[in-house]
């Protein structure tokens, strides 16, 4: 080399002077991805976290999958009573949505929910549809209670309202408009002041509550009767006029009474209780005005029970005709009913239901509905419980039950 | 020495070794963009698919009446959609009316009105308006507003046309109306935002040059700043009536859920997303298939308002012929340039009115001035209230739960005893279920949705690419109900899956998800300057090395506000939840069957039978979602502001 020529590069297999550091980074991310991943597979397959595989083969299991129910607004507090203490007993759980008795058939016939609750015993179409859907079914008495029809005056009629059947069909026909009506004055006189417009509040939805007041409406009144767009039903074609109004399920008709003074709708007495709403005595077949509570409920029921034993269906029977309405007894309060639990007799066509040991735990909530479970009706609760046959019967008709025909076994 | 194969010289060479490997790596990475992408064209298509297909028996079955039939009898098995079409353009119709001119008054404030420090905090809150879950709103609107509007509101419109319609009868509050100005007051946050920034993008100089030969600031504004700024405005009143349209939740809550097509305000009513809501999980045969029609009328309705906005703003735009900031020379016209550099620039043809007008009417146009900034104060208060008596109200009745700590680790209580003191309980439950479904729907939507978003912003302005972004803005204004039918069906059409369980509201969830991260993405990464990738592909990365480690890099911050902001709106989502989570007030035992979460939650509470120590809970729910939503969009506010130092306030 000379000194005028320019430096010679490094030779080509001289070490370099900067090492480059290989890049750990995504490494580290993807181990602790796949850690994670593994921790959540191992974790979760171990607790059937995931539901993949369906509960143990054990004749009685615990831990199944929450089974789901829908139906009335009338019994959802006693119910929800029922959910939170056989969870205690049994270590499997139950969740039911009072959205409505029609709703609740409908999800029973798409097959969505495990049973469901109603105030009516199904009528033959119905029955043939959700036959049709699931295949035989029991119609279970598992509570009862009042009906109660709660108005809103406010301050400006203290006393207790009294009404007929009758009274009540003109309310929602539009044909008694004035809370100062001279019918309505004729029964209650402090009326007469009162020149509040009513607002006939009647649920949008098909709904056990309306079958039951729509009962009464018939049996009292002869154009509720005779009308064929009317008459009893969970949903009949309500009369509109002004003063008419539709709330859509049983939270919206205790908002639309509890704030819309004049109006006038129909609710069970633990809501009307529980909201702090006003609600009126019906006038029985005697004329005598009987307040609901739950002797004169409790006294309903038993009267129209013994008068009518006989005639009952079994549960696998037909109950659409059957009506705990206006009972003959003194003291009977004349909205009683009984609410009904819809249960498959061969759970298998539940989809949720898989196993042998599903449908067994159906059957042992069933049954501890029907035994149990009817303790929690005390007075907090103002429900009754159906006559005690009837829950003997209920008992008897499910050990009918089968999963796929074979027969459920007994619990270890 | 005899010559060697291609393969052998690279085996040899180390470093070619690692050229090639890196050469098959970038090859994969870019298939994997394609798959993404093809993905969520598929994704779509395969939405609309399932409506069609669940529809086909109904379409059959009515033919064109369906569009024009007013029935719905199940047991009849007569159905018609009209009705809900009604419904639906009605409550949007009257929503863009009332939200459209205070929306615009609070954008003109905020951009042009509002003094510096107050600028940010109106910004802040406008964002939040716009992140409230929608069943926060309807909470609210059932508690608050319909008292409000059948106690004052409703007889003072009736009084004044002497009860004629469309202000004729009474509906105790739950009514047409009730719907529309619950949807107005929630749209009335998402158009503010748009219009300010529509307004904020036209540059200063046109406005400057206004003030500059005496005009008044509103005068500057209307003439300089409006007509440029007219595209952004159109399309975030578009973008208000997409939102408006496929609102759920709240509509639900005070709708009233009659089907009638009535001639009054005040008169009960239904919309197609509340029928869907209301209706779908538990429906089956002719009335489903009915449902999937309605659905899919929905969805046509959407596409329609979406696209049709897209083409409206295209082509006001190439009418334009002011340069907007930030994106290029994309004017129809160049903007005028001085051939010398003493001669002035030719003037803008508002010039001469402007100083013609000047002497002679300064009072009136002072006044006139006065006039609008009182009217866009009135329009941002008119917008604040319900805004604060959303938040007065959720925290007096939920406040006390949210302060107790046994309120998130209870469940949700049962049924009170009349007389017997109440426990409150609480929501863990429902707190574990969110966590969970938004965990999983997040570990999907994320990852993929960058990948979606790094597609977008590389291979965007191809052929392929522009049809891919063209689905994500349709996915992202599509009502979320259709996303939770879509994903109710796939889960229903397999007979091995429950219906609704934890993973089917994780599907719904990410699929919500997947096209608002993508989105964000994209837009984070366009806002790398050019340079920085040029540099790194100069030092010799490869190409996908430098999308992920430099490009990503350096807009980090963006890109985790943005997915942090589409966490957040799935967290408050309810009408998908709703169709596929299902109902449970118990810990979650089990994946694959329904499980509570906390939107759901505060739906039910208030729409099924509940007891009010259930509804005091919801209230607590409420606010525990209103106070993640204003953390977040403080998080995401100064996030923005943080790096550079200049956010967006």
């Amino acid at each position: 080399m000379s000194e005028g020529s320019p430096p010679t590069p490094a030779p080509a297999d001289a070490p370099r002077t900067v090492r480059r550091r290989r890049d750990r980074g995504p490494i580290y991310v993807a181990a602790g991805v796949i850690a994670v991943v593994a921790i959540l597979v191992g974790v979760g397959a171990g607790t059937n976290w995931y539901g993949l595989v369906h509960a143990s083969t054990a004749a009685c299991p615990t831990g199944v999958p929450t089974m789901q129910g829908a139906g009335a607004a009338f019994p959802a507090a006693i119910v929800s009573q029922w959910e939170t203490n056989y969870a205690r007993a049994d270590s499997n759980t139950v969740n039911y949505v009072g959205s409505g008795a029609g709703k609740g058939i409908s999800s029973l016939e798409a097959a969505s929910v495990s049973f469901a609750i109603t105030d009516e015993g199904l009528s033959s179409t119905d029955s043939s549809t959700l036959y049709a859907a699931i295949g035989s079914f029991l119609t279970l008495p598992v509570t009862g209670g009042a009906v109660v029809m709660v108005y809103n005056l406010g301050s400006s009629y203290p006393g207790p309202l009294n009404l007929t059947g009758s009274e009540i069909a003109q309310i929602y026909l539009g044909t008694i408009t004035t809370w100062n009506d001279a019918t309505l004055v004729a029964n209650n006189p402090g009326l007469h002041k009162v020149t509040t417009a009513i607002t006939a509040a009647h649920r949008l939805d098909p709904a056990g509550m309306t079958y039951v007041v729509t009962n009464l409406m018939s049996l009292d009144n002869k154009t509720w009767r005779t009308d064929a767009s009317l008459g009893t039903s969970l949903s009949p074609t309500w009369p509109t006029f002004a003063g008419a109004a539709s709330p859509s399920g049983n939270t919206a008709m205790l908002t639309e009474v509890g704030t819309t003074s004049g109006a006038i709708g129909y609710t069970d007495l633990y809501d009307a209780l529980e909201k702090s709403l006003t609600y009126a005595s019906v006038v029985d077949a005697k004329g005598v005005a009987v307040a609901p509570t739950v002797a004169s409920t409790r006294q309903a029921i038993a009267d129209v029970y013994n008068a009518t034993a006989s005639s009952l269906p079994t549960p696998t029977g037909d109950w659409s005709s059957v009506s705990w309405v206006n009972g003959s007894g003194v003291g009977d309060y004349p909205l009683a009913t009984l609410a009904y639990m819809l249960v498959p007799l061969n759970p298998a066509s539940i989809p949720a239901i898989a196993t042998v040991g599903e449908a067994n735990v159906l059957r042992q909530w069933v049954t501890w509905v029907a035994t149990d479970g009817q303790t929690y009706s005390r007075v907090a609760f103002p429900f009754v419980s159906p006559p005690a046959p009837l829950l003997s019967e209920d008992v008897a008709a499910l050990s009918a039950m089968n999963f796929k025909g074979t027969p459920l076994p007994a619990c270890g | 020495m005899g010559g060697i194969s291609r393969g052998e010289a690279v085996a040899r060479n180390p470093r070619a070794r690692r050229w090639v490997a890196l050469r098959r790596a970038g090859t994969a990475f870019r298939l994997l963009l394609l798959l993404v992408a093809v993905g969520l064209v598929t994704l779509f298509v395969g939405l609309a698919g399932f409506l069609v297909q669940g529809a086909l028996p109904s379409i059959a079955t009515f033919g064109p009446g369906f569009l024009t039939s007013s029935s719905w009898d199940i047991g009849l098995d007569q159905f018609g959609a009209a009705p809900a079409i009604f419904g639906t353009l009605v409550t949007s119709g009257l929503a863009l009316l009332l939200a459209v001119p205070v929306s615009f008054g609070v954008a003109l404030f905020a951009s042009e009105i509002a003094p510096r420090w107050l600028r940010g905090p109106l910004a802040y809150f406008i964002d939040l308006g716009a992140a409230i879950p929608s069943v926060v709103y309807g909470v609210w609107a059932l508690i608050v507003l319909v008292p409000f509007l059948a106690g004052s509101v409703e007889p003072a419109l009736a009084r004044t046309t002497g009860g004629a319609p469309p202000f004729s009868g009474s509906s105790g509050g739950t009514d047409l109306l009730a719907a529309g100005v619950v949807l107005a007051i929630m749209i009335v946050p998402t158009v503010a935002a748009l219009a300010r920034e529509a307004l904020r993008a036209v540059p200063r100089e046109l406005r400057e040059g206004a003030l500059g030969i005496g005009a008044t600031r509103w005068e500057a504004t209307r003439l300089a700043v409006l007509g440029p700024a007219t595209p952004g405005l159109i399309g975030a009143v578009v973008l208000g009536l997409g939102r408006a349209i496929g609102e759920t939740i709240a509509v639900a809550f005070v709708i009233g859920g009659a089907y009638d097509t009535p001639n009054s305000l005040f008169a009960r009513g239904s919309t197609i997303p509340s029928r869907l809501v209301t209706f779908f999980t538990e429906s089956r045969g002719l009335t489903l298939s009915a449902l999937y029609e309605l659905a899919a009328v929905l969805l046509v309705i959407s596409l329609a308002v979406n696209l049709g906005a897209r083409l409206l703003v295209e082509r006001w735009e190439a009418r334009s012929s002011v340069r907007r900031r930030g994106r290029g020379a994309t004017a129809a016209r160049p903007p005028p340039v001085a051939t010398r550099p003493d001669e002035p620039l030719p003037a803008p043809s508002w010039f001469p009115r402007v100083l013609a007008a000047r002497a002679s009417r300064l009072r009136r146009r002072r006044f006139v001035h006065m006039l609008v900034v009182a009217l866009a104060v009135g329009a941002v208060l008119l917008a604040a209230w319900p805004l604060a008596s959303l938040i007065e109200t959720s925290v007096a009745q939920g406040g006390r739960a949210v302060v107790t700590p046994s309120f998130y680790t209870s469940s949700p209580p049962a049924s009170c005893g009349i007389g017997q003191a109440c426990p409150i309980g609480g929501i863990g439950p429902e707190i574990e279920g969110t966590l969970v479904m938004v965990g999983l729907a997040a570990a999907l939507a994320l990852p993929l949705g960058i990948l979606a978003g790094i597609y977008l912003s590389e291979y965007g302005r191809r052929r392929f690419g522009r049809s891919v972004g063209l689905v994500v803005d349709v996915f992202l204004g599509i009502p979320t109900i259709l996303v939770g039918i879509f994903v109710f069906s796939l889960f229903l059409s397999f007979d091995r899956l429950d219906d609704q369980s934890a993973f089917a509201g994780a599907a719904g969830l990410g699929v919500l998800m997947l096209p608002i991260v993508a989105k964000v993405a994209e837009g984070s990464l366009r806002t790398v300057p050019a340079s920085v990738r040029e540099g790194a592909l100069a030092l010799g990365f490869p190409r996908h090395r430098v999308t992920l480690r430099v490009v990503l890099g350096s807009c980090r911050s963006a890109l985790v506000t943005g997915c942090l902001l589409a966490v957040m709106r799935a967290t408050g989502e309810t009408a998908i939840l709703v169709m596929t989570a299902g109902a449970s007030t118990y810990w979650i035992a089990n994946l694959g069957t329904q499980v509570g979460a906390l939107a759901p939650f505060i739906y039910y509470s208030f729409t099924t039978n509940a007891s009010t120590n259930l509804q005091t809970d919801a209230w607590g729910a409420s606010l525990v979602l209103l106070l993640m939503m204003a953390a977040v969009t403080l998080a995401a506010r100064l996030a923005v502001r943080g790096p550079d130092g200049t956010g967006s306030g």
